[in-house]
């Protein structure tokens, strides 16, 4: 199982589980990260860990774990 | 000029009151006179109650039902925060070291330092102007401020600059404030 961790800022984290070989769920977290990313999130994958992350600008079917961060800014 | 003018009247209840009933303005023969309602049961305090017992009685119930409305919403605000601060801190646990982890508790910030680069930064539990860069000897050399632009929990904040930290320090360079 993988999972999307999205930072929300008015439900807190949310989490998106999907099993590579449902397509249903593959299809449903695909949606959330592409809408997310047109909403300026950038996001990670991690290892189960949380270690060797990377940026993507792609849903990575097989990521363990992709974790949306809002868009950042300088304070 | 236009100043209040004062008069005695007779209410309802037989009492005699004096409102403030009409304007005067000075300087000209005008005089403009309206009816005035007046709160007549307040002239009589010391004598008759101001509400009835019965009216009383709904007031309290009233106010009481109000509070524990004011209280329910603020408990249900607490639940609500807690459970946000719950989830937000198993992600950032998620991402840290036990020895991170166990650095946050203590201390309410953690420690890391980039593959890349090698520099070693502090992350304190805040929104804003809470990382620092450290030198070797773990003194600070500057002090960085960037942050999600939503307004997310202070543990989501410190998990996304860890991973921008850690795997986009480019990125970092170009859009924090150092001071």
């Amino acid at each position: 199982m993988s999972e999307l961790r999205i930072m929300d800022k008015d439900a807190g984290d949310l989490k998106v589980i999907w099993d590579k070989d449902n397509a249903d769920e593959v299809e449903a977290a695909r949606s959330q990260f592409d809408a997310l990313l047109k909403k300026n999130f950038i996001a990670y994958t991690v290892d189960a860990k949380g270690e060797k992350g990377k940026i993507t600008k792609k849903f990575d079917v097989s990521a363990e774990k992709i974790i949306l961060i809002p868009e950042i800014m300088g304070g | 000029m236009v100043q209040y003018g004062s008069t005695t009247s007779t209410v309802s209840s037989g009492t005699s009151v004096t409102t403030w009933n009409y304007w005067i303005t000075a300087g000209t023969t005008t005089t403009t006179t309206a009816t005035s309602s007046v709160w007549h049961i307040w002239t009589t305090c010391g004598t008759t109650p101001i509400l009835s017992e019965k009216e009383l009685l709904e007031a309290q119930r009233v106010i009481a039902a109000q509070e524990r409305e004011a209280a329910a919403r603020q408990e249900q605000e607490r639940a609500v925060h807690a459970e946000r601060e719950k989830k937000a801190r198993l992600l950032l646990k998620e991402l840290l070291t036990e020895q991170q982890n166990k650095q946050l508790d203590d201390n309410g910030f953690f420690e890391l330092t980039t593959v890349n680069s090698g520099n070693r930064y502090r992350v304190w539990r805040e929104r804003s102007r809470n990382i620092e860069l450290l030198d070797k000897e773990g003194k600070r050399v500057n002090r960085l401020c960037f942050h999600p632009k939503d307004y997310v929990h202070d543990y989501d904040t410190m998990a996304a600059q860890k991973l921008m930290l850690e795997y986009d320090e480019e990125e970092v360079k170009k859009v924090a404030n150092y001071s």
